[in-house]
């Protein structure tokens, strides 16, 4: 190659928010004069899941991209989450919340778990949602996006958003292209390799040809040039996670989301409600073997109280990772490099980290060997451990008496479970490694709901008395209580972020509307 | 539960003196148990800053600490002719710089040395500068000043220290016994520590036992067997001579490391005195030259007789084993090249308490300390392979063996990806942070083949402005600061804060 390395051409393959977001993040980070960007688009790709989660890692990397929550509420049906609700899985309608942020408040040292452990030995009823103001909020459909503010009691919260994946992939593609990012449209024909397995070039229906020094596949599922790397073997999880087929659809809604979405079992599967303005996205992940597909349809119909389902799609689901994500100079992202059940953050959140290590790691003129060497072990120890965190949902599941959820109970255990469940039985805490998707409390949370009780609540709760333990928490809790009274109403806040739409233009970047045509772009710009 | 801490000395008094103000006072019971006759390895004391936090966590004055243990401030460590001979670096507590757009600070300036731009990578530390000045403040509290982007530790009397947390102890409650362990009784069904029996036919008993005997291990190795995992292939470094002796001048803000033919020389200033040592190969150099090259280059003859120490470099095949938790040398030996020793205590400490056993010794607890143990202990011997290793000297048998040694695995990944790209890896546990990897791979003469692809397409004008201003700024900053050792001496006349 005679041209700086730095300074070779990126293509994105996708047509989803996923593959906008990655067109949008490598423009941002380096002039599209000096390395341009295209994003291919299939006209004939089938349709993407039909809305997103932004998990709260997300919203913290708005500022990289010039995004904020006001445009994506009123650009993309957004609707705030503090968390996620999941029915069932612990017992018969039970229901249990797991925010995106902690619990309570430590004394001290001491932790506010081993609190809770000690009142509870005692016979105080200590549910852990009961101390997170963000659980609160959810329960009683209170919003307030959290301050930084140190001391207050809104800081503790994080917040999430979902998004209609369709305004979504809208917004960031017009981000793109006023970016300077090209969209060229095509269906694959060829691929052309380097001698070393690197590609190329792909040659595109139309005798076409599109070249480019680094290859981003965000193209979900089907992968379509991942796929085609001999060396992109798969880590197969399906003899772990029991559902094979994905079923996803819309109903239309009346009145203000619930600012959590909400994940129930069925017996033989799960169902997710994504509340959006406006609508409700719905999938299901359930096992073939167990049920057909329009007996899911009919379950999900039911759940979602609705006459009619739009937008229906049922396709195989398959649970697994990219061994190496990133191979010769394709790395592939979202959907086209690990599918697993969105229990804990999902195929979005996955996007975005694997765009952020992408850009630390990414190829200079010393070449590519070490970058995508350790891109490959961050990205797997990061996605083992979020498919332990969907693991230990079903295998802790309290759904008796019906064979899928008793042999989900009952199959093999990771290494990684194991130690993270051993030291919790034994402890109460939960240790943690290099890339961790989750924090602590989120995993403290499902083990507790789950009915796991470690042995011993370490040393430090020891030299606090009853009394003071209690008087603590309920001061935590009235705190709590405080801060949530004067916490406006979700509809009052997405509210206030709607502005009328000759607002709307001055919020966001001026942006080329013009239709996404090959060349044109390109000489516009000149 | 009864604990029994067997050794005194730094580890001994450390644990004694942190356990019985962390843990809740009427569920423990602490005796430690030492022998005036066993002397301990005393030799003057470089630290990192995390012991910052271990004194404020124990309520310490930190005047009164300095009076009490001689000590002096430390800005970083200056090593002296490592890459090559003639070359010099300090790796400072603090980072280089700041970033511009999101761009790691190292990544722009080694776009903006490319496009000769940049001065020397050290002009924009501002410990670095500050220590070359032997000038010394505590770091502004303002986040956004510039005079807050460092941190600092101490150089200390480590027998004073140990005289200190013992005093501090026993106000707590510590027992301490005087006496000699003879005998160690081990139980016959669990092999769990019973009791040690002492010269006088006493008789200690205790739950758990906390091993800061020294290289020894004298309930961790001697009773329990438990194994030692040996890095010397790694680390040859096998023996060192110290001797004490006047200063030549005021203190400088900084410990110096330098290089000789078969391992390095140490030069810790306190306020009395200046430490120094002589860590060497035994297999490159023999006793008595390595004794000359030690006095050679201090700056007066010694004010006592050289000691020498031996020391096996690696660790214990498990740091927690049955009822018996090593801490400090008992545990494991990492030569104090980076300052190391006495954090591995406090982190030891740390993780005991987090992981403080329950009556029943779940076995998970010791499982799950001695893993983060064994990953802090292995990331640090990266570090210190790293010296040695990222060198161009070839002047002695022991640098060519050093350069072209087969390193760890873990540290031949992590400089692929510098080499590379200029990458530091962080770590969730591991002391040192990718500021300091960043201070070792530059100072070293190991530097990335390109830049951020991000730092590339940064506007040449700004960056030049970036870096002048840092270095303006920097330079102000450094200006304003007073001597150390007027520092020190202004600190040491003030009416002392109350005692801990």
């Amino acid at each position: 190659m005679n041209a700086p390395v730095e300074a070779f051409t990126i293509a994105i393959l996708g047509e989803g928010p996923e593959a906008w977001l990655a067109a949008l993040a490598m423009a941002r980070t380096v002039p599209v004069a000096r390395r341009p960007v295209t994003v291919l688009t299939d006209p004939d790709a089938p349709v993407s899941s039909p809305a997103v989660a932004l998990h709260p890692s997300v919203t913290d990397w708005h500022n990289a991209l010039r995004l904020d929550d006001a445009t994506l509420v009123n650009r993309a049906a957004g609707a705030f989450s503090f968390g996620a609700a999941l029915t069932g899985w612990t017992g018969p309608e039970q229901t249990w919340f797991n925010p995106f942020s902690g619990f309570g408040a430590p004394i001290g040292p001491v932790p506010f778990y081993p609190i809770a452990l000690k009142l509870r030995a005692a016979g105080v009823p200590m549910r852990l949602s009961n101390f997170s103001l963000a659980a609160l909020a959810a329960q009683t459909n209170r919003f307030q996006v959290p301050d930084r503010a140190p001391g207050s009691v809104l800081s503790t919260c994080r917040h999430g958003l979902h998004a209609d994946a369709h305004g979504l992939a809208k917004l960031l593609r017009e981000s793109a292209l006023a970016a300077g990012v090209v969209e060229e449209q095509g269906t694959i024909r060829d691929i052309e390799w380097a001698p070393d397995g690197a590609v190329t070039a792909l040659r595109l229906d139309g005798d076409r040809r599109l070249e480019a020094g680094l290859w981003l596949d965000a193209s979900g599922p089907a992968a379509r040039l991942a796929s085609r790397l001999q060396a992109n073997r798969r880590d197969d999880w399906s003899g772990l996670l029991p559902c094979d087929r994905r079923l996803q659809a819309r109903v239309r809604t009346v009145g203000t989301p619930p600012p959590y979405r909400h994940l129930e079992t069925m017996a033989q599967g799960v169902i997710e409600h994504l509340p959006l303005h406006g609508s409700t996205a719905l999938s299901a992940w359930f096992d073939a073997s167990e049920i057909d597909d329009e007996s899911v349809h009919l379950k999900v119909r039911d759940a979602a109280g609705a006459e009619r389902l739009e937008g229906l799609t049922i396709e195989p689901f398959r649970p697994g990772r990219a061994v190496e994500p990133w191979v010769a100079n394709c790395v592939a992202l979202g959907e086209a490099a690990m599918q697993l059940e969105p229990l804990g953050p999902g195929a979005f959140h996955f996007a975005r980290t694997a765009l952020q290590r992408l850009l630390e790691l990414m190829p200079g003129e010393g070449g590519s060997e070490a970058v995508r060497t350790e891109f490959n072990r961050r990205a797997a120890e990061e996605q083992d451990h979020a498919r332990d965190f969907v693991l230990a949902h079903y295998r802790l599941n309290a759904r008796q008496g019906e064979p899928f959820w008793d042999a989900a109970r009952q199959g093999a255990v990771t290494p990684g479970l194991a130690h993270r469940r051993e030291v919790f039985e034994a402890r109460g805490i939960v240790p943690l490694e290099d890339e961790e998707p989750l924090e602590a409390d989120a995993w403290l949370n499902l083990f507790d709901e789950h009915g796991l009780v470690p042995r011993h609540a370490g040393p430090l709760v020891a030299g606090l008395d009853l009394d003071t333990l209690a008087g603590h928490a309920e001061k935590v809790r009235t705190f709590m209580l405080g801060a949530l009274r004067t916490m406006p109403s979700h509809e009052d806040t997405l509210l206030s972020l709607r502005v009328a739409k000759g607002q709307l233009e001055s919020t966001i970047e001026s942006v080329s509307l013009a239709p996404p045509g090959r060349g044109e772009d390109r000489t516009a710009r000149k | 539960m009864n604990v029994l801490i067997v050794g005194g000395g730094t580890a001994g008094w450390m644990s004694a003196a942190a356990l019985s103000r962390l843990l809740p006072p009427r569920t423990i019971d602490i005796t430690l148990v030492e022998s005036e006759q066993i002397g301990t390895v005393g030799v003057g004391e470089a630290t990192v800053p995390h012991i910052r936090f271990f004194n404020q966590r124990l309520g310490f004055d930190e005047a009164d600490f300095i009076a009490r243990t001689g000590a002096t401030f430390k800005l970083g460590i200056e090593f002296r002719d490592w890459a090559r001979k003639g070359d010099a670096y300090l790796h400072p507590f603090g980072a280089y710089g700041e970033p511009l757009d999101g761009v790691p600070f190292h990544q722009a300036w080694l776009q903006a040395r490319r496009l000769g731009l940049a001065g020397d990578l050290p002009r924009y530390s501002l410990p670095v500068r500050a220590a070359a000045a032997d000038r010394f403040r505590p770091p502004d509290p303002d986040p956004e000043a510039i005079g807050s982007t460092y941190s600092y530790a101490y150089q200390f009397d480590a027998l004073r220290y140990a005289a200190f947390l013992r005093a501090h102890a026993e106000r707590r409650g510590v027992r301490r016994v005087e006496g000699r362990i003879t005998d160690t009784e081990l139980d016959g069904e669990s092999g769990f520590v019973t009791a040690v029996t002492l010269e006088d036919g006493r008789r200690l008993e205790a739950d758990l036992f906390i091993d800061c005997s020294g290289f020894r291990g004298l309930l961790i190795e001697q009773a329990l067997e438990t194994g030692y995992e040996n890095w010397q292939h790694w680390l040859p470094c096998d023996r060192a001579w110290a001797a004490p002796c006047p200063a030549d001048g005021p203190p400088p803000p900084y410990t110096r490391a330098t290089a000789l033919e078969a391992g390095w020389a140490w030069r810790i200033p306190l306020q009395h005195r200046v430490g120094n040592g002589h860590v060497y190969a035994s297999d490159f150099i023999d006793d008595d030259a390595a004794q000359d090259a030690l006095l050679a280059q201090m700056e007066h003859p010694p004010s006592d007789a050289p000691r020498q120490l031996r020391f096996v470099t690696g660790k214990r095949r498990r740091q927690w084993h049955r009822n018996v938790v090593a801490i400090g040398l008992a545990s494991g030996f990492l030569e104090p090249l980076e300052s190391t020793s006495i954090h591995l205590i406090q982190l030891a400490i740390g993780y005991l308490v987090e992981h403080f056993p329950d009556p029943d010794f779940d076995p998970v607890c010791a499982a799950e300390f001695n893993r983060i143990m064994d990953l802090e202990y292995e990331r640090i011997r990266d570090f210190l392979v790293l010296h040695y290793h990222a060198t161009e000297r070839e002047d002695t048998a022991f640098w060519r063996h050093m350069k072209h040694l087969d390193i760890p695995d873990s540290l031949r990944a992590r400089m692929a990806l510098f080499r590379e790209r200029g990458v530091v890896t962080p770590y969730r546990h591991g002391m040192f942070l990718d500021a300091s990897w960043y201070a070792v791979y530059f100072g070293q003469r190991v530097t990335p083949a390109a830049p951020d692809p991000a730092a590339v397409g940064l506007d040449a004008e700004r960056l030049k402005t970036h870096l002048e201003r840092l270095d303006q700024g920097i330079g102000e900053a450094v200006e304003a600061m007073p001597p150390h050792a007027e520092y020190l001496d202004g600190l040491l006349a003030r009416p002392r804060g109350a005692a801990a």
